[in-house]
């Protein structure tokens, strides 16, 4: 399961998963906000961006194969939006890569443009959970002033969303031992109904239920926080480095604008 | 002394009218270790929920002394607690160290003293050095441990238990009765399981159709075969004898 892969992943020591959450958590946000802010049609200048999240997916020591296959898994819903540029854009442009010339369209270079930010930022938040405990992620969030009832609802459905799914598979299992033949559209559709209600009921059962659990621990609506993460020299300097990085970056992409 | 519960008199009705619990009354000294056993639909759980204050009925309820109406809420809260079914639901935080650590944080308590509540509370359960695991990547068997140790944490006088049985192989089953049985506390167990309660409990309070049918020690009640067996129920293996034996 991919959940228990990027826990066992954000459990490892190196130098990234030491870094407070807050740190890891801006500069992926600084970064995804600079990389969307690029020009529609510039391509080449992702190229610099993409350094800085593959950088980090070396240091905090996350499989390359694993970050490639979730990229993969989460890319059909961006390419069936960005598939729309190559019909609109028609503009003839020419690109020149080193030695190489040739013939576009504007189109192409934002479907290019499109698939390339949604790469880089998915991959630096890969890096970002894969580097960094959920609980932490959480604490981060709360100590950058995140909303509380925001904390808690990511919080549950980060815990939740695993027992829904093996709840939900449970069902589909269930109906299928006793599935021997096909029933016609409205039956089906009736079948699926009366599953996703059960599901539903069975899930409002179990939030009545984590309800009770946390008002006879006291709970008064606040949670309630552990965190120990403390801003330290190894933050100071990969902020930095960070920024050195982002000076460099942008000065080169205005260079070759 | 006050009792650890007393429940004087009470009734509760579900809002479409249907009797839950009759004229409910009963004593439990501190210390003991008391099984509510009966059928499926008995009213068990609703009598914990009653004296845990989830719900409203008629009559009194007192958990050590303090009557469990809403002004008392959060003193009752700090003496009594209660372990749900399904563990799934007792741990809800990313951590156990979080979960464990969820009720001393919510009693105001201070860093230092949440941190040893939290530590304690896990190494009693068998936890200790599981500080960082997530709720999902444990077994059944650490599951109920820790939700066990979400309680323990809070150090109540009372703990109640719904079904805490469920689910558990022989062998977790068995460290689970140890557990229980190295606690102070006053345990109130709801359960269906005749073996579990009777490995476990002195007393048993008998329950069907929302009322008490007998109470007393649990080698009198649980060999009573015509009455075990007329609510259901079964006379567990450590007082079965055989025929030839009678």
């Amino acid at each position: 399961m991919h959940h228990a892969q990027i826990d066992r992943l954000s459990g490892q020591c190196s130098i990234i998963h030491r870094l407070d959450g807050r740190t890891k958590l801006l500069t992926t946000l600084l970064l995804s906000v600079l990389v969307i802010a690029q020009p529609p049609t510039s391509v080449s200048s992702l190229f610099y961006f993409a350094v800085w999240p593959f950088a980090l997916l070396v240091l905090g020591l996350v499989p390359m194969k694993f970050v490639v296959k979730q990229v993969i898994l989460v890319s059909p819903f961006i390419i069936f939006f960005a598939v729309w540029s190559l019909f609109y854009g028609k503009q003839p442009t020419t690109v020149t890569f080193g030695p190489w010339v040739w013939q576009t369209t504007d189109g192409v270079l934002r479907f290019c443009a499109i698939l390339g930010k949604f790469a880089i930022t998915v991959t630096s938040l890969i890096a970002l959970v894969a580097t960094t405990p959920f609980n932490e992620l959480l604490g981060a969030m709360s100590k950058l002033g995140m909303p509380g009832i925001l904390v808690v609802q990511l919080g549950f459905l980060y815990r939740y969303i695993f027992l829904f799914v093996d709840r939900g598979s449970h069902i589909i299992r269930a109906r299928r031992m006793r599935t021997l033949r096909y029933l016609g559209f409205k039956k089906e559709l009736k079948t699926v109904s009366s599953m996703i209600g059960n599901l539903l009921i069975t899930s409002i059962d179990s939030a009545s239920n984590i309800s009770l659990a946390m008002q006879a621990r006291g709970f008064n609506g606040n949670f309630p926080s552990t965190s120990k993460s403390r801003f330290g020299s190894i933050d100071i300097w990969f902020t930095a480095v960070f920024a050195v990085y982002m000076i460099i970056v942008i000065f080169l992409t205005r260079a070759s604008a | 002394m006050p009792n650890a519960i007393t429940v004087k008199n009470f009734s509760y009705s579900y809002p479409d009218g249907t009797d839950a619990l009759s004229d409910i009354s009963l004593a439990i000294e501190h210390g003991e270790k008391v099984g509510l056993i009966g059928p499926n639909g008995a009213g068990k759980s609703t009598i914990l929920l009653a004296i845990n204050m989830f719900i409203k009925g008629t009559g009194l309820i007192e958990v050590d002394g303090i009557e469990a109406v809403q002004k008392n809420a959060r003193n009752i809260r700090t003496v009594i607690n209660s372990v749900l079914q399904d563990p799934d639901e007792q741990l809800f935080m990313p951590t156990l160290y979080d979960d464990v650590a969820f009720g001393p944080l919510n009693m105001g308590l201070s860093n230092e003293d949440v941190d040893k509540r939290t530590i304690d509370a896990l190494s009693k359960v068998g936890l200790g050095g599981m500080e960082k695991k997530m709720p999902h990547h444990i077994s059944a068997g650490q599951k109920r441990a820790a939700a066990i140790a979400t309680v323990l944490s809070m150090e109540p006088k009372v703990i109640t238990m719904d079904e805490p049985d469920t689910s558990l192989d022989p062998a977790n089953r068995k460290k689970l009765i140890g557990l229980l049985s190295s606690l102070d506390q006053t345990l109130v167990i709801a359960t269906c399981s005749m073996n579990f309660a009777a490995d476990l409990c002195k007393r048993v309070i008998l329950v069907d159709g929302g009322k008490i049918i007998a109470d007393g020690p649990a080698e009198k009640i649980m060999t009573d075969t015509q009455l075990m067996e007329s609510h259901g129920l079964e006379v567990p293996m450590r007082y079965y004898r055989r025929p030839a034996d009678q």
